[in-house]
C-alpha cells in the first residue's frame, strides 16, 4: 500500500516536472527572435545592439495587384544529399526576407523535389543545378515553349517566342563563330529576363600522389579524365604491373551502356567503350581537351556535310580492333544506330532521333540521312557508343521476344562488356572494387594526335585500374593519404593538409556544373521580370563563394559555367556585384517601386 | 491531511536520496535543462552571429576550434557550435518528453483496457500491438521518412510514439491480467462499481510503477532513435538537434578533423539517454521488490 | 495445453501476422507521393521515353492483380528488379545479408558470453561497489549512441593509430592478387574487428543486467538457502544452480535481440562501410530505389518474425513451469 501511493505520488510528480520543462522549453524556443539588423556579409559587424541607427524594415510586400504576396518556399535537396545546395538555399531565403517577403527554405527528398518541380510544375522557386554538357544544348530545351509539355525540360515554363526562335536556329548553325554569337545573345536575354539566376560553379580540387604517378592533364571536366590515364607515367620506371588506383563514392550500377545515365558509372565505361555520354572522349568525333573544337579520333578527317540533301558522310579509321580481336567496322555503328531506333533506348534519343536512315557505303564509311540539319549530330551522334554486332545482335534477339523489349535491352546485365577501348574489364566484386586491364592491342597506343592546339602522345602505362568503392568522402581522402589510392578530389576544408604534404600535389579546375535559382515563371510574382531582377540583387555571391566554398568558386552571372570559356558570355550583366547588404537592399527596393509594389510597412 | 502529503513527500525525498542512480540521473538531467533553458540567452547576445541556423561569423573562414568567442569553436560555414550544442538540448527534452508521455499514455491505457476486458477486445488490441512490434522500427522509420519525404518534427514525434506503445502496453496488460484476479477488485466489482471507475481508480494506481519506468527509458529510446533518424540523413533539416549536428559534420568532412565539433552532440546524446535509463533503473530498483537487497 | 497445441497455434498466429505485416509493406510502397524515376531522368531522353520509364516502373494494372502478383512473386523469391542497375533484388539481398549476418551473429555470441559472465560476476556480489560499478558502465555503454562510439573508435585506432582499415569489408589490392584462403579470412577479420568490438561494447551491458536481475531473483529462492546449508562452495552454488536457472529468460532475450540488432546494424554498417543489410536499406532509400528497399525491409521483417517465433518455442520447451 505504502509502496503504492509512493510510486504514484512520485509519477504525478516526474510527470509533472517534465511536462513544466517541455512547455518551459518550447515557449522560451518561440522568443529567439529572428535576426533583424545588417545580414552577414563579408565586413566585419559594427555593433550588436540593433537600436542606434538601424536601416529601414520593410515588411510585407503587396503586389501591384493589390494583395499582400503569398508565403513562399524555395524547394531543395536536403543537406544529407547536397549541403552546399540546402545552405544556398537558406541564406538566400534570409536575404529576401529583408525587402518583406515572406520565404522559407524547404528540403525535401529527391524524388519528392524532382515531382514537385517537373511533373506537378508546384513551386515558388527552387534551388538546382545544371550544367555537364560541353556544347550547351540545354541553352535551348531548357527555355523553349516546345519543352513546356508535361514532362519537358522547361520546368519554369519560361514563355518567349523571340528567345525560342533564335534558339532554335541556333541548334542548325554548323558555322562555330556565328554560333558563339548567338549563343551570347541568347545568354544576355536570359539575363535580363531572369528566369533563372545563376549562383555560383564552384571550382574543384584534385590531390594526387606525386610518388606514385606524374603527368597528370588539367582537363575539361576534371584531372583524373580518360587523356591523364593514358599519358601518365609511373613514377620510378615503368613495370609490367603498374596498377592505378581510383576511389570512386557511387558503386555504378551497372555496365550496360544502354542504361545507365550516371557520370560516376561512365567515367568507367568509357575507358572500355568507344562513344557514350558525357563528353565521350573516344568516340568518332571528341572535343579537343583546352579548346574544345571538335576532332576526329575514330574517324578519319571531316565530316562531309551536304546542306541541301542534310546527309552526312563520315569515314572510319582502318584497323580498329575489338577487345576480341575482330575488327570494328561501319557495320557496327550502322547497328548500333538501328538499335537505338528500333527499341527508343531513352538515352540516346536526341543522337537519333532526326536520323531517318544510316547505309554503310564501305566497311570503313558511312552516309547519314537526316531529317533535319541540327548541331546534335555532331555533339551527340557523332559521340555515340558503338556497339558490338556480334554480342548485341543476340542480345537484341532476345529483347524482341520479351514483354517489354527496351526494359530488357537496357536493363540486362552485362557481365563481359565488349568494347574496343584502351581498358579490358577483368573482374567487378559487388561492394568493393572493379578491375579493368591494359588493352595490349589498342589502336591508339603509341600514336600522337593533334588536339587543338597541341598534341597529345597516348602511351598507355598504366596496367591495371583498380576502382575502389567509398562510401563517404572523408574515408576515400583518407585513403589518398594512405596511400591506397593514388588521386582524387578534396573539398576546400582539406586544402591545408594537403599543402602541406610533400607526397601531394594539388590541382584546381573548375567544374561545369552551377546552381541556379528557378522561378515559376506563371505564378504571380514570379512572372514578373521586374521581380526576379530585384531578387538578383538580394544575393550575394561573393558570400556564397567565401563561406560556403571557402572562396573555391566563382559567382556565375550567366546560365552557362564560366569554364566553358567558349561558350559562356563573360559579359552578362553583374546585378548586385561588390554591393553591399545596405546598397542591394536600396537597388531591389529601387526597381520594385518602379514595378508598382508597395509595402505594409510603408503605408 | 496537509501532514500526510509532507510525509509522502518526504518518504519519495529519502527514496531519491537512497538511490545512487537516481541522483546520478537527476544531475545530469538537470545539467542539459540548464543548457536547454540558457539556449535563447546565449543566442540573443548576438543573434547574427549565434544563431545556430543561420548565424554566421564573418570573420571566420571555415572550421575553427574553440576560442573565447566561440567555446566549441565554429563549423566549415562560421556557425557557432555551441549554440547549436544548446539548441540541441532544447529538442532532445521537447522531443524525448513529447515522445514519452505520448507514447506510455497510449500504452497504458490500451494495456488496461486488453486486460482488464478480456477475449475481443483484448485479442485485437494484442495483435495489432504484436504487428507493430514486429515490424523493425529502425527500418521502418528510414522507409516512411526516406520515402514520404517527411522533413516535418511534427510526422516524426508521431511515428516514433507510434512504434513505442506496442512494448508498454504488453506489459501493462500482463500487470492488470493478474491484478484483475485480485479480491479487491472482485469485491469493487460485486458492489456495483463501475468498469471505468474500476479500472481508473484501482488498477491504473497498481500500474502506475511500470508506467512510471517506461516514461523515463521511452525517452531515452526516442532521444536515441532521432538522433540515429538525423544521422543517417532522415530527419528534420530545420532544426539543429545533436544527431544533425554529427550529420554535418560527417557530411562536410571534419569529423577526423575537428574532435570540438565532433565528440560534444555524441557524448550529449549518449549523456542524456543514459540519464533517464539510470533514473528508470534506479525506480526498478524501488519498486520491484524482488530486486530488494536481502 | 500441449506443447504441440501451442506450437501449432503459434504457427498459425505467425502466418497470420505474416501477411498483414506483407499486405502493410505492399500498401506502404503503393502510396508513394514522390517520382522514382527521378535519378533516370538524363537531358538526353524524349518525352516518349520519359513517360515509358514512368510507366514501366510504374502501376498500370489494378490493384487486387498487383496484390496477387505480389505474393506470388515472393513466395518465387522475386522482389522485381533494382532501380539503380536492374540487378535482382533478391541476388543483392542475398549477398548483403550474408555479410551481415556474419558481423551480427558474431557480435551477438561475443556480447552474450561477456555479458553473461559479468552479470553472474556481479550478481553474487550484490550491494558492493563493484556491482554499482559495473551496472552504471554496462548502462552508460548500452545506451550511448552507436555511430558517435563507432566513430571514436575509427578515429582512435584506425586513423591515429592506423591498426585497422577505415571500413570496408576486404582490402581490394589483398583480393586482385590472387590471395589463398587463409589470406582472405585474415584480411576479413581484420575489417570485422572493429565493428565487432563496436558491437560488443555497446551490448554487453544489456545482456549482463539481465542476467544479473534474473539472478537475483534466482537467489531467493529456497534451493540456493538449502545449497548453502549443505555446505557447497559458493562458485558451485552460483554456476550449478542459480546460474542454470537465471538463463531462462537470458535464451529469449538472445532471439529477441535480433532485433536490437538490425537497428545496431543499420548505424554500424554505415559508420564502418560494412556491405549488409542495414546499409543497404539506408543507401536504397536516399536513392529511391523502392524494390530493393521493399525487398530488404520485408527480409528484415520476415527475420524478426521467425526470431520472435523460436524465442516464442524456445521459452516454452525450457520452462516447464509454463502452460499454455
Amino acid at each position: 500500500m505504502r509502496v503504492k501511493k509512493l510510486s504514484t505520488g512520485l509519477t504525478l510528480l516526474i510527470v509533472f516536472a517534465m511536462l513544466f520543462s517541455t512547455f518551459g522549453c518550447i515557449s522560451e524556443k518561440e522568443e529567439t527572435p529572428a535576426p533583424t539588423t545588417a545580414a552577414p556579409t563579408t565586413a566585419a559587424p559594427t555593433t550588436a545592439a540593433p537600436t542606434t541607427a538601424a536601416p529601414k524594415v520593410y515588411e510585407g510586400l503587396i503586389l501591384p495587384s493589390g494583395e499582400k504576396m503569398a508565403p513562399m518556399e524555395i524547394l531543395t535537396l536536403t543537406p544529407g544529399a547536397d549541403p552546399t545546395l540546402n545552405q544556398e538555399a537558406v541564406f538566400i531565403a534570409e536575404w529576401w526576407k529583408k525587402i518583406g517577403i515572406d520565404v522559407e527554405a524547404k528540403a525535401m527528398e529527391k524524388g519528392a523535389l524532382v515531382q514537385k518541380i517537373y511533373w506537378d510544375r508546384d513551386f515558388d522557386a527552387t534551388l538546382w543545378y545544371i550544367g555537364g554538357e560541353r556544347f550547351p544544348l540545354y541553352l535551348q530545351y531548357y527555355y523553349c515553349e516546345d519543352e513546356i509539355y508535361q514532362y519537358g525540360w522547361n520546368f519554369m515554363q519560361y514563355r518567349n517566342p523571340e528567345y525560342d526562335s533564335l534558339s532554335s536556329e541556333w541548334l542548325s548553325i554548323f558555322d562555330l563563330d556565328k554560333a558563339q554569337e548567338r549563343a551570347f545573345e541568347l545568354q544576355e536575354m536570359l539575363a535580363e529576363d531572369n528566369p533563372q539566376i545563376p549562383l555560383i560553379s564552384d571550382t574543384k580540387l584534385t590531390a594526387y600522389n606525386n610518388k606514385k604517378w606524374e603527368g597528370w592533364i588539367n582537363q575539361y571536366g576534371g584531372v583524373a579524365g580518360f587523356d591523364s590515364m593514358c599519358t601518365i607515367d609511373p613514377v620510378g620506371g615503368d613495370t609490367d604491373n603498374d596498377i592505378l588506383k581510383i576511389g570512386l563514392l557511387k558503386e555504378p550500377d551497372t555496365l550496360n551502356p544502354l542504361g545507365t545515365g550516371f557520370t560516376e558509372t561512365w567515367t568507367i565505361i568509357n575507358k572500355i567503350y568507344c562513344g557514350g555520354m558525357w563528353n565521350p572522349p573516344t568516340a568518332l568525333y571528341r572535343y579537343a581537351p583546352v579548346s574544345g573544337e571538335l576532332i576526329p579520333f575514330l574517324a578519319e578527317g571531316d565530316i562531309e556535310y551536304d546542306d541541301a540533301t542534310n546527309t552526312a558522310i563520315v569515314k572510319l579509321k582502318k584497323g580498329i580492333k575489338w577487345h576480341d580481336g575482330t575488327e570494328l567496322t561501319a557495320k557496327d555503328i550502322k547497328f548500333t544506330v538501328d538499335l537505338m531506333k528500333e527499341f527508343e533506348v531513352p538515352n540516346y534519343q536526341d543522337s537519333v532521333g532526326f536520323i531517318d536512315k544510316v547505309e554503310t557505303i564501305d566497311d570503313y564509311t558511312l552516309k547519314y540521312y537526316l531529317t533535319n540539319k541540327t548541331v546534335n549530330f555532331y555533339h551527340k551522334t557523332m559521340m555515340m557508343i558503338i556497339l558490338q554486332e556480334r554480342k548485341w545482335s543476340q542480345i537484341a534477339e532476345g529483347a524482341r521476344r520479351k514483354v517489354d523489349p527496351t526494359e530488357y535491352l537496357t536493363q540486362c546485365q552485362i557481365t563481359t562488356p565488349m568494347g574496343a577501348g584502351p581498358f579490358k574489364f577483368v573482374e567487378w566484386k559487388r561492394g568493393s572494387y572493379i578491375l579493368l586491364e591494359k588493352n595490349p592491342d589498342w589502336f591508339f597506343k603509341d600514336q600522337t594526335l593533334p588536339m587543338g592546339n597541341d598534341k597529345l602522345k597516348y602511351d598507355l602505362k598504366v596496367d591495371k585500374i583498380l576502382f575502389k568503392f567509398y562510401a563517404s568522402s572523408e574515408t576515400r581522402i583518407l585513403a589518398l593519404k594512405n596511400g591506397d589510392i593514388d588521386i582524387c578530389t578534396i573539398p576546400a576544408a582539406d586544402i591545408a593538409d594537403f599543402e602541406a604534404d610533400p607526397d601531394m600535389t594539388i590541382l584546381e579546375w573548375g567544374n561545369d556544373w552551377l546552381d541556379f535559382i528557378g522561378f515559376n515563371c506563371t505564378k504571380p510574382p514570379f512572372n514578373d521580370p521586374a521581380f526576379r531582377k530585384a531578387l538578383h540583387y538580394l544575393i550575394d555571391k561573393e558570400f556564397l563563394v567565401d563561406k560556403l566554398q571557402q572562396g573555391y568558386a566563382i559567382a556565375q552571372y550567366s546560365v552557362i559555367p564560366a569554364i566553358n570559356t567558349f561558350w559562356c558570355n563573360p559579359d552578362c550583366p553583374t546585378y548586385g556585384m561588390g554591393m553591399s547588404m545596405e546598397e542591394r537592399i536600396q537597388k531591389a527596393i529601387e526597381i520594385l517601386k518602379g514595378a508598382g509594389y508597395t509595402w505594409e510597412s510603408e503605408s | 491531511m496537509k501532514k500526510k502529503k509532507w510525509k509522502l513527500i518526504r518518504q519519495i525525498w529519502d527514496l531519491i536520496r537512497g538511490s545512487t542512480f537516481i541522483k546520478l540521473g537527476v544531475s545530469i538531467i538537470i545539467i542539459f535543462g540548464i543548457m536547454a533553458v540558457f539556449s535563447p540567452i546565449w543566442v540573443n547576445r548576438n543573434p547574427e552571429i549565434y544563431d545556430p541556423i543561420i548565424g554566421v561569423d564573418p570573420d571566420v573562414h571555415g572550421s575553427e576550434g574553440p576560442s573565447l568567442k566561440h567555446p566549441l569553436g565554429t563549423d566549415y560555414i562560421g556557425k557557432d557550435l555551441f549554440s547549436q550544442l544548446l539548441r540541441g538540448s532544447q529538442i532532445a527534452f521537447i522531443l524525448g518528453i513529447m515522445v514519452s508521455v505520448l507514447s506510455t499514455t497510449i500504452g497504458t491505457i490500451v494495456g488496461l483496457v486488453a486486460g482488464y476486458y478480456g477475449r475481443i477486445v483484448d485479442i485485437i488490441l494484442m495483435r495489432l500491438a504484436d504487428i507493430i512490434l514486429t515490424l523493425p522500427r529502425l527500418p521502418l522509420l528510414i522507409v516512411i521518412s526516406g520515402i514520404f519525404g517527411t522533413q516535418s518534427n511534427w510526422i516524426i514525434l508521431l511515428i516514433l510514439s507510434f512504434t513505442f506503445w506496442p512494448t508498454i502496453s504488453r506489459v501493462i496488460r500482463s500487470q492488470t491480467l493478474s491484478l484483475r484476479e485480485r479480491p479487491f477488485i472482485e469485491s469493487a466489482k460485486v458492489s456495483g462499481v463501475g468498469n471505468r471507475r474500476i479500472i481508473l481508480r484501482h488498477l491504473a494506481p497498481n500500474v502506475l510503477p511500470i508506467t512510471f519506468y517506461y516514461l523515463t527509458v521511452t525517452v531515452t529510446g526516442a532521444i536515441l532513435v532521432e538522433a540515429g533518424l538525423s544521422f543517417l540523413g532522415f530527419g528534420d533539416p530545420s532544426n539543429m538537434s545533436w544527431g544533425m549536428m554529427l550529420k554535418w559534420c560527417f557530411t562536410t568532412g571534419y569529423v577526423f578533423k575537428a574532435p570540438y565539433w565532433m565528440i560534444p552532440p555524441g557524448l550529449c546524446i549518449s549523456a542524456l539517454a543514459f540519464s533517464f535509463y539510470l533514473i528508470g533503473v534506479g525506480l526498478e530498483e524501488i519498486v520491484n521488490p524482488r530486486l530488494k537487497k536481502r | 495445453m500441449s506443447m504441440e497445441r501451442y506450437i501449432l497455434s503459434r504457427v498459425i498466429q505467425i502466418i497470420i501476422i505474416f501477411f498483414i505485416v506483407m499486405s502493410i509493406i505492399f500498401l506502404l510502397f503503393r502510396v508513394i507521393p514522390s517520382d522514382p524515376t527521378s535519378f533516370l531522368l538524363t537531358p538526353s531522353m524524349t518525352a516518349e521515353a520519359k513517360e515509358a520509364i514512368r510507366e514501366q516502373f510504374g502501376l498500370n494494372e489494378p490493384i487486387i492483380t498487383q496484390y496477387y502478383l505480389y505474393f506470388k512473386n515472393f513466395f518465387h523469391g522475386n522482389f522485381g528488379n533494382s532501380f539503380y542497375g536492374g540487378r535482382s533484388v533478391m541476388n543483392i539481398i542475398k549477398e548483403r545479408m550474408l555479410n551481415s549476418i556474419f558481423l551480427v551473429t558474431t557480435a551477438v555470441i561475443l556480447s552474450y558470453i561477456i555479458g553473461i559472465t559479468v552479470g553472474k560476476a556481479i550478481a553474487w556480489k550484490r550491494g558492493s561497489k563493484t556491482e554499482k560499478f559495473f551496472v552504471g558502465l554496462g548502462l552508460w555503454f548500452y545506451t550511448m549512441f552507436t555511430p558517435w562510439l563507432g566513430i571514436l573508435f575509427l578515429w582512435i585506432f584506425a586513423f591515429k593509430l592506423h591498426l585497422f582499415p577505415l571500413g570496408g569489408m576486404i582490402t581490394s589490392e589483398v583480393w586482385i592478387a590472387n590471395p589463398s584462403l587463409i589470406e582472405k579470412i585474415c584480411d576479413l577479420i581484420h575489417h570485422l574487428i572493429l565493428p565487432l568490438i563496436t558491437y560488443v561494447v555497446l551490448w554487453f551491458g544489456g545482456y549482463m543486467l539481465l542476467m544479473r536481475n534474473s539472478m537475483l531473483e534466482t537467489l531467493r529462492e529456497d534451493y540456493i538457502i538449502t545449497a548453502r546449508a549443505k555446505g557447497l562452495k559458493e562458485k558451485d552454488i552460483r554456476d550449478k544452480h542459480a546460474a542454470r536457472n537465471a538463463l531462462l529468460p537470458i535464451v529469449t532475450a538472445f532471439a529477441i535481440s535480433i532485433s536490437f540488432s538490425i537497428t545496431g546494424a543499420v548505424l554500424i554498417e554505415t559508420v564502418f562501410s560494412w556491405p549488409g543489410i542495414g546499409r543497404t536499406i539506408v543507401e536504397a532509400t536516399l536513392r529511391q530505389d523502392y524494390p530493393l528497399v521493399q525487398g530488404a525491409f520485408a527480409i528484415i521483417t520476415i527475420v524478426v518474425l521467425i526470431a520472435n517465433f523460436m524465442a516464442d518455442i524456445a521459452y516454452a520447451y525450457l520452462d516447464p513451469r509454463i502452460s499454455y
